[in-house]
């Protein structure tokens, strides 16, 4: 037996590919787009085919982009003497916030994960060693994610810019700040420890 | 001297029990009852109220009374300065809670700051005769309970050997064997990180063997009341000193001292306990593991798994320099066992400061009467002890001042009270129970 309608059920099954969207979740979306006044479903599906129309990868960093090269890269004020590596678009965002960066990102796309079957070649590694060769970038910043595939990605680039002679650096591990010390976990807390630096 | 006891246990839903409250002793608690009443449930909820989950069930559904839908511990544990009530609590719709004195959620690694205890069981025995995972098991836990960052490493160590182990079938499957130049640089990312923690995790269990090693032999001379020397010796997988080439050959280290100090020879790491030399053994080992992965490279890319590091480590026992798993008597290898247990509860205070509660399930009856007395002695006094039995006769070997209870099918009555146990969630701790213990002898005990 359905318990949907045909459209309804298909609906949901949709939402439900979504990241973090389960069978109740997906269900509640579907019914709440169901009692929608028309335009705003209309908006909503023109929104989702519109975002995919006209974003795309940037050709220079790989993030996404309306324009090309995206806003970052095409911007004079930045500092094309740093390049931040990171691992998907929303590392761009998470860095961008801060205010602080100036330089260029690039995005590769993930990390290197044998398991998943992703190697050095399927991850804009080629790109990035396309764009340095112009002399221009001074540092490389990888902050790839602090986990074994981040690191495995950070230490592969490290190796493969060495010949390169530019600075390498990688992001700190450490504690979180405004906290206490005291309720940090003990993982960060050891890390930071035997990250600790000269005074 | 008993800092820290458990007061009171309450399981609901439970394995075989629906709803139960059990008021403890202090001292010692002897569970009777025939097989299959819930003896060993009862003290697998106090290891779950420390652990955060059980020794033997692989999932938290399996503790779940039949037919029903949770399961929830609360133990009432006295320490100083203050008591807590730690409650663990699983429902099968998959949620696990853990909470200190019923509000404050916590990490279920966290219980063990709270509530340390160790259980000895009749499967032990797997740690003598069993394969090397059930030892490399039994180490992990035990450095965990004292030290979190070893869960992070040994956690970390799990997730790159299994990234590395893809990628080398990847390299076999694809017949790459013969570019070395290409699959080195694929494999130094994850090799990087495998000697890293790697070597963070054998120089702990290295410290830890040691001192258990110690431990170890004073308790199995205590127990066994002979002279004969155990010795616990760690087999690492990356060769650290000359002797370690494999387990059976090797000196027994003299009494009182590590097999790593006192080595005069170049071969041996920094022995110092600072934190320079720490740091020292470490790079010690990371070269020593580099240069062993690099003699097995050939090897595991035909094999196409990681033939070096912890997950390959091992732990012998021998007896006055003789091998227990091979040559040791069954009784041989029961004492081992007790003793490396109670090294464990000797090494747990040693760091927390405190002794924790000893499970005792059903080990009495596969000892002979000296070992158990003499066991019995080690314990009764030095901390909380619950033990489970399905001999009445257990009751002789008791001291005065112990609690007796009997287990029938899910319920726990304790002995005194028999015909109106109390139902209430707190019993008094001195009322019912009182002075009045007279009826229970201490044949078995000086």
């Amino acid at each position: 037996m359905l318990l949907y309608p045909q459209p309804v059920g298909r609906l949901i099954e949709e939402l439900r590919r979504l990241p973090g969207i389960g069978q109740k979740t997906a269900q509640r979306l579907a019914f709440h787009i169901l009692s929608m006044p028309d335009g705003e479903v209309g908006s909503l599906a023109d929104a989702l085919v519109q975002a995919k129309e006209k974003t795309r990868s940037c050709s220079v960093c790989g993030n996404f982009t309306d324009s090309d090269p995206c806003a970052i890269c095409g911007d004079d004020s930045r500092d094309p003497s740093m390049i931040c590596v990171v691992e998907r678009p929303e590392d761009v965002i998470a860095l961008e916030r801060t205010r602080e960066y100036r330089g260029l990102y690039h995005v590769l796309g993930g990390a290197i994960s044998p398991m998943e079957g992703v190697g050095p070649s399927d991850i804009r590694l080629r790109e990035l060693l396309e764009r340095l060769k112009p002399d221009t970038v001074r540092e490389v910043i990888v902050a790839t994610d602090p986990n074994i595939e981040g690191e495995a990605t950070a230490i592969y680039i490290a190796k493969l810019l060495k010949p390169l002679e530019i600075h390498v650096s990688r992001l700190a591990h450490g504690l979180p700040v405004g906290g206490d010390l005291e309720y940090a976990d003990e993982v960060t807390l050891a890390r930071a420890l035997e990250g600790r630096r000269e005074m | 001297m008993r800092s820290v006891w458990v007061k009171s246990i309450q399981l609901t839903g439970f394995r075989n029990y629906d709803s139960e409250s059990v008021a403890l002793d202090s001292g010692l608690n002897l569970f009777l009852g025939r097989n299959a009443q819930g003896k060993t449930n009862l003290l697998e909820a106090v290891y779950v109220a420390s652990a955060g989950r059980s020794y033997r069930a692989s999932s938290d559904s399996e503790l779940v009374r039949r037919g029903g839908t949770f399961y929830r511990i609360v133990a009432d544990v006295q320490r100083r300065p203050t008591p807590v009530k730690l409650e663990v609590s699983y429902s099968t719709d998959g949620r696990k809670l853990v909470r200190l004195n019923g509000t404050e959620r916590i990490r279920a690694a966290e219980l063990s700051s709270f509530l340390n205890v160790v259980m000895f069981t009749p499967d032990d025995l797997a740690l003598v005769k069993g394969s090397p995972s059930v030892r490399r098991r039994f180490l992990d836990m035990e450095i965990s309970q004292v030290s979190p960052a070893y869960r992070q490493w040994t956690s970390t160590y799990a997730k790159v050997v299994s990234q590395r182990n893809a990628l080398l079938k990847q390299a076999k499957g694809r017949g790459m064997q013969s570019n070395s130049a290409a699959i080195d640089r694929l494999l130094e990312v994850w090799d990087r990180q495998l000697v890293d923690t790697g070597s963070k995790i054998t120089v702990r269990r290295r410290e830890v063997v040691a001192s258990l090693d110690e431990l170890g032999r004073d308790a199995h001379q205590r127990i066994t009341g002979e002279s004969s020397a155990l010795s616990i010796r760690y087999l690492p997988s990356v060769p650290i000193a000359p002797e370690d080439v494999g387990p059976r050959s090797g000196s027994i280290p003299r009494a009182g001292q590590s097999m790593f100090e006192g080595s005069a020879s170049r071969k041996s790491p920094p022995a110092g306990d600072s934190a320079v030399d720490k740091r020292a053994t470490v790079d010690w080992i990371a070269d020593r593991y580099r240069a062993r992965l690099k003699q097995m490279r050939r090897v595991e890319l035909i094999r196409g798994v990681t033939m070096v590091g912890p997950h390959r480590d091992d732990i012998g026992f021998q007896l006055d320099g003789v091998d227990i798993a091979t040559y040791g008597s069954q009784g041989q290898q029961r004492s081992a066992v007790l003793a490396v247990k109670l090294a464990e509860a000797h090494f747990i205070r040693a760091h927390t400061g405190e002794m924790p509660v000893l499970l005792l399930d059903d080990v009495l009856s596969e000892l002979d009467e000296r070992r158990r007395t003499n066991l019995l002695r080690e314990v009764i006094g030095r901390t909380q002890v619950l033990v489970t039995s399905v001999e009445p006769g257990c009751r002789d070997l008791m001291p005065e001042g112990a609690r007796v209870f009997t287990i029938a099918a899910g319920e726990v009555t304790p002995d005194d009270v028999a015909p109106q146990r109390c139902s209430g969630e707190e019993h008094g701790q001195d009322g019912i129970y009182g002075p009045d213990k007279g009826g229970i002898g201490h044949a078995g005990v000086e």
